[in-house]
């Protein structure tokens, strides 16, 4: 096996529960579950917070701006962590700069902003509200980014609304057939099937993300959007880094992964271009279903 | 292959939207109306798009979550 170096994450994404306003066509939560960290969730993530050294920490969802005391129970609990906190949001309170300025500093210590910005936000977000929560960045010295994603490429012709604001990061992401999106078909379209993903290793393999009533994981993806498998999850980062899965992905291609639990790629299908596309498709597979029962806790 | 197509195809696969073969096989199907916007959009560009692969991109210059939850 072509082992990774194990190295520990300086970046941590927390998910803090899967409530949200929007009701997007694409949302990889489906149907929310009205989930939020417990009680517990919230002390013990603010004891990591302190214990590990962590760079950067970025909140997710659901809305994270419907998460407000929750996010600054963790981030008051961390005493002594001093690094860049970010949140995802979909906008939806900037209905004035200084109504977005209100929520923003909300936040303790908040460092960064990235709108979720795409045809299917667009149905809920009226653009000025994008212009004044821009705006309520600049003027609070905050990070604004953009992070949108796309079924085809032609959805980044929706970018030229932004080039108004001027130099704005954009992210793309391709749109995972994950809970709405795959009821509705909406994940992203390739025109073929791109070899090159199996020489390729996991992508997400080095980031380190806590998942809402789950624990510490490196997927947030196909793989554990809907699983409660213990192979995936661990109670402590020490813990995650230790797990036969992270070192599995760590160590393995797409194309040895597949070959390792007996994976037919024969069918060459497009959308296997997609690494997490091509993950779940293996980890399906009764050689995989195997290990995963070897390595369950 | 046109100038105007070598750039939607240099942009889709910096990007990371597609691999050069797929940005090349896309490109091929466009209209020319599509061909033109997509290549106003890769010069306006200019690399302010960074691929997301993760929650955080892999050039790690900003946090970003992709394939989280909400699908972006």
């Amino acid at each position: 096996m072509n082992n990774d170096k194990v190295k520990r994450s300086r970046q941590i994404a927390i998910e803090v529960g899967d409530r949200c306003n929007f009701k997007c066509a694409h949302c990889g939560d489906g149907i929310s579950r009205n989930s939020c960290l417990s009680s517990r969730e919230l002390r013990f993530l603010s004891e990591v917070l302190r214990q590990e050294n962590f760079k950067d920490i970025l909140f997710v969802g659901g809305e994270t701006t419907l998460y407000v005391p929750e996010i600054n129970q963790i981030l008051s609990g961390a005493r002594g962590f001093s690094g860049c906190v970010a949140i995802t949001t979909n906008g939806y309170f900037a209905t004035s700069v200084a109504a977005a300025k209100k929520v923003l500093s909300s936040f303790l210590n908040l460092d960064s902003v990235q709108l979720s910005f795409d045809k299917f936000h667009c149905k809920f977000l009226p653009f000025p509200h994008v212009k004044n929560l821009w705006k309520a960045c600049l003027d609070l010295g905050l990070n604004f980014s953009v992070l949108t994603a796309i079924q085809d490429p032609l959805d980044l012709l929706l970018l030229e609304k932004l080039w108004v604001l001027g130099g704005v990061k954009v992210g793309v992401s391709k749109i995972l057939p994950l809970g709405n999106a795959k009821t509705n078909k909406l994940g992203m379209k390739y025109p073929s099937f791109d070899r090159g993903i199996l020489t390729r290793k996991c992508p997400s393999r080095s980031n380190l993300v806590y998942l809402c009533s789950k624990g510490f994981t490196s997927c947030c993806s196909i793989l554990t959007r809907n699983s409660r498998c213990g192979v995936f999850f661990s109670d402590t980062v020490g813990g995650f880094y230790a797990k036969p899965f992270h070192r599995l992905i760590s160590g393995h291609t797409f194309g040895s992964l597949a070959k390792l639990f007996g994976a037919d790629l024969g069918g060459e299908l497009p959308e296997w271009s997609n690494p997490c596309v091509i993950c779940s498709y293996i980890f399906s597979q009764p050689g995989a279903k195997k290990w995963l029962e070897e390595n369950s806790d | 292959m046109t100038n105007k197509e070598k750039i939607v195809v240099a942009f889709l696969v910096s990007a990371g939207v597609f691999s050069a073969s797929q940005a090349a096989q896309y490109v091929s199907t466009l209209s020319n109306v599509n061909k033109k916007a997509l290549a106003t959009v890769a010069r306006k560009a200019d690399g302010k798009m960074l691929l997301c692969s993760g929650v955080w991109d892999e050039k790690n210059q900003t946090p970003v979550n992709v394939n989280t939850p909400e699908n972006g």
